[in-house]
């Protein structure tokens, strides 16, 4: 039973990033633009709310930073490809590869370290967790839930908080026109590229705040390949879900639960083998791509002159 | 209408021109931030790469694996799939070949190493038939399998170096391929194998495939417009699979010569930082999948991995900077800037002429 209670509370924290991540990104894969920048976003953000913690001293200057950055990467991003008609597969490659180099770069021009920046002198992992009084009497939540970081207790008002704004205001309305039907959006006077943009703030942000929770939350440190292609997972959850928030988030959730099974079955393992169980959570993915796919198998087949006859 | 194809030729001179000139920009400020002159940078880089025998047969020895893996990733992109599994078929290439090396025994040279390299061929090519199978069948994107792919490739392939096939050294690899399995070298100091021929032979063949042939037809037709080719009796789902095997395939082959020419055992990070599948993307990517502007930037590759490394010794400047400029070069090679401000460019050298002709209107 603790063994299964410490599982949820794994799950709970794990779950985080990954819901973030999809939320945003179901805004911009509504608007009609395929992102596969979010990991390298996620990346740079979680580097620069450490970096900037650890110059500055300050976490609220990190944070901030972290956010501006997130948000300047997909304003580039959109600019790329809206305005100067970029590929997007490729402007989202060249992001992610630059996320995989130029945190190391830099660590190791300042901080001639490559692999990580510890500012756990100023960030104490610990504090950044809240005990909530009304959790804490409620015997089988309060191991759950509580003692969770800030941004885990806001995950949830933001998820519903974005997927009301997708089905109740003109915006989301906006948006789902602008990815289903571009000209018939332009010709009612919907600006598509802007409506665009803000899809692609949107994402930013939440992408920033899963980096920062990543980094600054739980850990206190930075390190390379920090964001282990959790961008790609959440691409694969919106994918899943059909673009739809709902269910994209509880792809997400599933998947968090994933790497919580990871971390729990890694203790019960040899060391060995414990590296082989990196490889659940993107077996986990295939996996369930394909159990989605396979009843839509039959749909996929496109021949339109057999169809016709 | 001559100035007008030489205004054409300007511009698409100027969208390779500009990418770069704003690549060596940003690798420059990274290269003053790790206290060091850019200047001299790229100079000690062109220096080491070209100016002498060995720097020459170093860099075609980096550039071989980058020319295979480009090819491959180039029959994906032609066909508008983004396959970024080739990083893992090499290493599944490379793995698989080093164990056919010191596991199969009693061979002659002559059956040894082109059995290692049908090996390594084969299980790249198998490797790669999930992410066809998955994209060809049930239309799975191909971005999120094939990079799932490579991180189980790499991490499943380092286990097994580190558990069972361990040697039980300080550092983990496997044992040393047999003397019968190794490519061998032009200088045996330096790093370019008689791969390079398999390399040269198959961007060769390649080559012909992609312009000469039915196939190669189809598989522009199919990057241009999928449902149209099917329509019109293209068998998109199989040339889909067929694209990815082949590109398997040739990454088997790199991630094989590798280990055959210059490891001569499989340790995890033989084609680390940011390895030469991603090096055969870049190059593949900046080229616009042109078989000759593959080739030619595998060679600026090689030289840059080369001289980045030399670099890296004498001038104590980070191999991340090199992999800086790289990414920028994607980032802004993806958008043609002098295609999307070709109107105005047009309208700058043809003003005179423009007026010119208004006048003539207006006094008619």
């Amino acid at each position: 039973m603790d063994l299964f209670l410490s599982l949820l509370n794994m799950t709970v924290e794990a779950s985080v990033p990954y819901l973030l991540i999809t939320i945003g990104g179901v805004f911009v894969a509504r608007a009609g633009v395929f992102n596969i920048s979010m990991e390298g976003c996620t990346e740079f953000s979680a580097f620069a709310g450490i970096l900037f913690t650890f110059v500055t001293g300050k976490i609220w200057v990190g944070v901030i930073c972290s956010i501006l950055l997130a948000l300047f990467i997909n304003f580039v991003f959109y600019i790329f490809t809206v305005k100067l008609n970029g590929n997007l597969s490729v402007v989202g490659t060249g992001i992610n590869l630059m996320a995989a180099c130029i945190p190391a770069s830099l660590l190791s021009a300042l901080f001639f370290t490559r692999s990580n920046l510890i500012a756990t002198n100023i960030i104490n992992p610990a504090d950044m967790m809240y005990d909530v009084p009304i959790l804490r009497s409620i015997p089988v939540l309060s191991d759950i839930l509580n003692r969770q970081t800030l941004i885990t207790y806001l995950t949830p008002f933001i998820v519903f908080g974005l997927i009301l704004v997708m089905y109740k205001t003109k915006f989301g309305i906006y948006v789902r026109v602008t990815g289903e039907n571009p000209s018939a959006a332009q010709a009612v006077g919907i600006k598509t590229n802007r409506i665009k943009m803000y899809c692609l703030l949107i994402s930013a942000v939440t992408c920033a705040l899963a980096g920062l929770n990543l980094s600054v939350e739980k850990l206190g440190m930075y390190t390379i390949n920090m964001s282990a292609n959790r961008g790609f997972i959440c691409l694969s959850a919106i994918n899943c879900g059909r673009k739809e928030p709902g269910k994209a988030c509880i792809y997400a959730l599933i998947f968090g639960f994933v790497r919580a099974l990871q971390t729990i079955i890694n203790n019960f393992v040899p060391v060995a083998i414990s590296s082989l169980l990196g490889i659940m959570p993107y077996v986990a993915i295939i996996v369930v791509l394909l159990i989605v796919e396979i009843p839509n198998a039959r749909k996929n087949h496109l021949r339109c002159f057999r169809d016709l006859a | 209408m001559a100035k007008d194809k030489s205004v054409n030729r300007l511009i698409s001179i100027g969208n390779i021109v500009i990418p770069l000139i704003l690549a060596f920009i940003v690798g420059s400020i990274f290269s003053i931030l790790s206290r060091c002159n850019p200047f001299t940078l790229y100079g000690y880089i062109i220096k080491r790469a070209f100016f002498s025998v060995g720097g020459i047969l170093n860099t075609l020895g980096y550039a071989t694996p980058i020319i295979m893996t480009g090819i491959a990733t180039a029959f994906s992109i032609k066909a508008g799939i983004f396959n970024m599994g080739i990083e893992g078929q090499v290493f599944v290439g490379a793995f698989t070949s080093a164990l056919a090396g010191y596991m199969i025994k009693g061979l002659p040279v002559f059956i040894h190493v082109p059995l290692c390299l049908l090996i390594g061929a084969l299980s790249g090519a198998l490797y790669a038939l999930v992410p066809g199978l998955l994209k060809a069948k049930l239309r799975i994107n191909e971005v999120v399998t094939t990079v799932m792919m490579n991180s189980i490739a790499t991490q499943v392939t380092g286990f097994l170096t580190q558990s069972y096939l361990s040697t039980g050294d300080a550092y983990a690899h496997t044992e040393f391929i047999l003397e019968s399995a190794r490519l061998s070298k032009f200088i045996s100091k330096y790093r370019c194998t008689t791969a390079i021929f398999i390399a040269l032979a198959i961007w060769l063949v390649i080559y012909f495939v992609l312009k000469k042939t039915k196939f190669g037809y189809e598989i522009e037709c199919i990057g241009r417009q999928w449902e149209f080719s099917d329509s019109v009796g293209m068998r998109v789902s199989r040339k889909v699979i067929i694209i990815f095997v082949l590109g398997g395939l040739i990454a088997g082959v790199a991630g094989a010569t590798e280990i055959m020419g210059v490891n001569y055992n499989f340790v995890s990070t033989f084609s680390a930082n940011p390895g030469i599948g991603w090096d055969g993307f870049y190059a593949c990517i900046l080229s616009a999948s042109n078989p000759v502007g593959i080739l030619i930037y595998a060679i600026v590759f090689g030289a840059l991995r080369y001289g980045a490394l030399a670099a890296q010794t004498w001038l104590g400047v980070p191999l991340d900077l090199i992999n800086v400029i790289k990414s920028t070069l994607v980032l802004f090679g993806a958008i043609k800037l002098c295609t999307v401000y070709s109107e105005q460019i047009k309208g700058f050298f043809f003003k005179k002429k423009a007026v010119k002709a208004e006048h003539q209107a207006q006094e008619v």
